[in-house]
């Protein structure tokens, strides 16, 4: 089922959550940092963000520091709900091909 | 949702005047397009709590439910409705003006069946909240209204069993309908409930009691509009025909075998574009299979 991660005080109350729904854009593997009505997608095989849009420089560094630290336990769940694009795939496209 | 008032003519009075002052310094409404107005027709109770509850409220335009029917011939022809107070409606039923423009309405309570069909020729789009329709909390819809990225995410909606197919309605009021087979994963372990149908995180989940699907999933396929503005927000857009077709064969759950007539590695090879010009037939074979057209393969 969809996962919710929990993330440390003070974030949720400032109204970030964080999860991995049971349909999400398959490619490429990603975590769902969500703030009211706004959602930064987190690349789990590059961790970093995946859009330009919105801002990645918004979201607090200290937050952006916790989801590199958690992201193998990210990539496992990823991995349970989409086995067939894994996180550490040698499926993936070649290392001429963006991951995207 | 209705909210029980001793008094109607009182409750009914001035409302607030987020009009007065989101408008006070241009003219334009903060975070909205000069393009779209909103107007909230709610009774004073109404307008307190959802102001408590929802900053974003100073952004939509709050209206007299007395002044509703000039609203309707003054508001710009694409202004957005969003009616807490459904016996507002009724001076605008009752002197059923000309039809004008492009109009949409969200109705929180239960409508009269007459009154839709009126509402039905005065509007060009009416979302009526009720057991077949649920939408998101008066807070969360004035948030999502608020919001620049209205339009990509959902008020409310629900689910045609008969049919098979989920309804979906946009921040634009604009509706979407889903296949209810798009709704799936074999491997997730969450229990799908269609009577349970939901709407989450301010408008950017769908769910189905335990399953959860994202708005950004449901627009990126079936919405061509939203996929090219999503694919120009990637930070790394790999904008190649494999890419597009890796992508999509993915969401659609399938594996390189599952192309009839090619072999898995021919598509390996083509998703790597290391076939500089996959052969027409080919492509066609794997459009088929992905359920597009030719000619959209490069758009995903």
């Amino acid at each position: 089922m969809a996962q919710q991660f929990e993330l440390p005080h003070p974030w949720p109350s400032d109204g970030w959550s964080l999860k991995i729904r049971d349909r999400e854009r398959l490619e490429p593997p990603h975590v769902s940092l969500m703030r009211r009505t706004r959602t930064w997608r987190f690349a789990l095989r590059e961790q970093a963000f995946l859009d330009r849009e919105p801002d990645p420089r918004e979201v607090p560094a200290r937050l952006v520091r916790h989801l590199i630290s958690n992201s193998a336990r990210y990539g496992e769940t990823w991995d349970k709900l989409y086995p067939e694009n894994p996180v550490n795939s040698t499926d993936t496209p070649s290392a001429n091909e963006d991951p995207n | 949702m209705k909210t029980p008032t001793k008094n109607p003519q009182r409750a009914t009075r001035p409302l607030v005047s987020a009009r007065a002052h989101t408008h006070a310094a241009n003219g334009v409404v903060p975070h909205l397009p000069a393009t779209n107005t909103f107007l909230f027709v709610a009774t004073a109770a109404q307008l307190r709590k959802t102001r408590a509850t929802a900053p974003a409220l100073r952004a939509l335009n709050a209206i007299n439910a007395s002044d509703v029917t000039e609203h309707y011939l003054s508001s710009p022809s694409d202004a957005v409705w969003l009616v807490a107070n459904v016996s507002a409606l009724k001076a605008l039923v009752k002197h059923a003006p000309k039809p004008r423009g492009d109009q949409r309405v969200v109705v929180l309570d239960e409508l009269a069946p007459l009154s839709q069909v009126v509402m039905g020729a005065l509007f060009r789009r009416v979302v009526i909240a009720g057991r077949a329709i649920h939408l998101l909390p008066i807070v969360k819809l004035v948030e999502v209204f608020s919001s620049p990225e209205r339009d990509d995410l959902f008020i409310g909606g629900g689910v045609d069993a008969e049919s098979k197919v989920v309804l979906l309605y946009r921040g634009n009021v604009e509706p979407l309908v889903v296949p209810l087979s798009w709704f799936r994963n074999r491997h997730s372990q969450a229990l799908m409930n269609i009577a349970r149908f939901e709407i989450r995180d301010f408008g950017q989940t769908v769910a189905l009691g335990e399953f959860e699907a994202s708005a950004d999933a449901i627009l990126y396929e079936f919405d061509d509009e939203y996929r090219r503005r999503a694919k120009a927000r990637l930070v790394n857009e790999d904008a190649s025909l494999g890419g597009a077709i890796r992508r999509l064969r993915l969401q659609k759950d399938l594996k390189r075998s599952d192309f009839q007539g090619i072999h898995e590695k021919e598509i390996a090879r083509i998703e790597r574009n290391e076939v500089r010009k996959p052969h027409a037939q080919t492509l066609s074979i794997v459009a088929k299979t992905l359920g597009v057209d030719v000619g959209a393969l490069g758009s995903f």
